[in-house]
């Protein structure tokens, strides 16, 4: 496992930057869930307010 | 979304733990996983949005305006994401972060290309206005695109002749390419369902006028 | 009224107004003397440094002066509504555009090329450097001039000019490789055709499109 983990001595480029492509992959995704979310509420807002 | 985590999943177990470590680089060329179709999807985004940006102004389609304008911040993050792991790539590889590589270069100029869309998005007030407009920028970045590529290739073969031949793997063991087109595949499969949930999110703000938009909402507005 | 004739009409009319409107017209190649006095300011006088680097502080600046001065090409015909007038016209708006980037290229371009070419004079490099010099700008001028229609025809009527200089300068990216690379080669009595071949497709490309893409964006600007 920990051999895994290094990498054979790249560990420390490997995983960076598989973080950096995970936190991208999954900001995206939830901020894309999270806007349509928050725009049908306003939507559903300012129509019963009508 | 489902589709593309399965492929995610199974393409990241293959790529880091089956996959044999290159001969040359050892498991730092693993990073190949995330960096290449990375790079692909950046290419095929733009084509991507090309295509609808033509289809926008020839046929007049609403949904293409909806599609380019909801696949420009994906582009620009996968291009980012190909640069990114490219240059953390390249440190134990060349030895720096960045090196003035055709490949690397052509792709910054392409992240400019998105950003610039991104920013002339965000300067309208009127969604379709923005989009055409944002559609002829696509087609024009389009054109120039080969252009860029080759004078970039051709400045760079001139400056610092191939330093980065390392990276070019002619032929790449069947273990090490099954991952690397699940990871493909996944990206590809992820991008439609990101850009699909931002297209909705779209199509209510062009729609909220209609008794539809009412209906499905009050609808769901429900049983939430 | 012939498209011929109104082409030169256009030209005519916006050669005057440039004519009559000096200052507005010196002001980017002022801005293009100023920045080529910051570059030695600011790296020292080391003239074997300046020497390897001035050409390429030119083609830079000259890139930077056409997009300060693109904005002037739409603009006052934008604000008063003759813009809206091309498009309701019985010609082509086509021909307008190349109208009004051929008459920015003459009043913007022009005196750049000349100013450019002096001030290398000046700099004192060599003579057949000058020359590939001349002639990339002379090929490259026009291409800065048309790229940048389409781009200001986009932008036109929002605020920022940091808009236009982000969409302009990645597409401005292979004339400014080709020129330098034909300019190295020139200073190291290499042959240039190669290079002059592919910026002159650049703007036979740039000339057939260019005005298409400008007339379109109009079109919808104005929608």
């Amino acid at each position: 496992m920990i051999e895994w983990l290094a990498m054979g001595g790249y560990g420390k480029f490997v995983w960076p930057a598989y973080a950096i492509w995970l936190v991208v992959i999954v900001y995206n995704y939830v901020s894309a869930k999270a806007d349509e979310k928050k725009y049908k509420h306003e939507l559903i807002k300012r129509l019963r307010l009508k | 979304m489902g589709f593309a985590l399965i492929c995610f999943i199974s393409g990241l177990i293959g790529g880091l733990v089956l996959a044999p470590a290159d001969y040359q680089q050892g498991d730092s060329f693993r990073i190949i996983y995330i960096h290449v179709p990375a790079a692909w999807m950046s290419l095929f985004i733009y084509t991507f949005m090309a295509i609808n940006a033509a289809i926008l102004l020839i046929w007049r389609v609403k949904i293409s305006e909806i599609i380019i304008r909801s696949s420009a911040i994906l582009g620009a993050s996968f291009t980012f994401l190909a640069l990114a792991t490219g240059s953390i790539w390249g440190k134990p590889m060349w030895g720096t972060w960045w090196v003035w590589d055709a490949r690397l270069t052509s792709e910054l100029i392409l992240l400019f290309l998105y950003l610039g869309f991104i920013a002339l998005q965000s300067a309208f007030e009127d969604r379709r206005i923005a989009a055409k407009t944002g559609a002829v920028l696509v087609l024009v970045g389009v054109v120039n695109i080969p252009i860029i590529k080759y004078s970039v290739e051709w400045w760079s073969t001139l400056h610092q002749p191939a330093s980065i031949s390392k990276l070019d793997a002619p032929s790449i063991h069947i273990d090490m390419l099954i991952p690397l087109l699940l990871m493909a595949i996944a990206c590809k499969a992820y991008f439609f369902s990101v850009m699909l949930i931002r297209c909705r999110r779209e199509i209510l703000a062009y729609e909220s006028n209609t008794a539809w938009v009412k209906e499905t909402l009050i609808r769901n507005g429900d049983h939430t | 009224m012939t498209s011929l004739s109104m082409f030169i009409t256009i030209l005519k009319c916006d050669m005057l107004l440039a004519y009559r409107n000096r200052h507005d017209l010196i002001n980017p190649l002022v801005f293009f003397i100023i920045v080529m006095v910051l570059f030695p300011l600011a790296l020292g006088t080391d003239s074997a440094l300046l020497q390897n680097i001035n050409v390429g502080v030119i083609w830079v600046t000259a890139l930077l002066a056409s997009t300060l001065s693109l904005d002037s090409i739409f603009r006052s015909d934008f604000e008063d509504g003759t813009v809206e007038q091309y498009t309701l016209a019985n010609q082509s708006l086509i021909l307008i555009v190349l109208a009004k980037i051929t008459s920015h290229w003459l009043s913007f371009g022009l005196p750049l090329i000349i100013i450019a070419c002096s001030i290398a004079a000046f700099l004192s490099i060599n003579i057949h450097v000058i020359s590939t010099l001349f002639i990339t700008l002379l090929i490259g001028t026009p291409i800065l001039s048309l790229i940048g229609s389409v781009a200001v025809a986009l932008t036109i009527g929002l605020r920022g000019g940091m808009l236009l200089s982000l969409l302009i300068l990645p597409l401005y990216m292979p004339v400014l490789i080709f020129s330098m690379l034909a300019v190295n080669h020139a200073s190291e009595n290499l042959s240039v055709e190669a290079e002059l071949y592919f910026l002159t497709g650049i703007l036979v490309l740039a000339l057939t499109l260019a005005p298409l893409a400008t007339a379109a964006s109009l079109r919808i600007r104005l929608s």
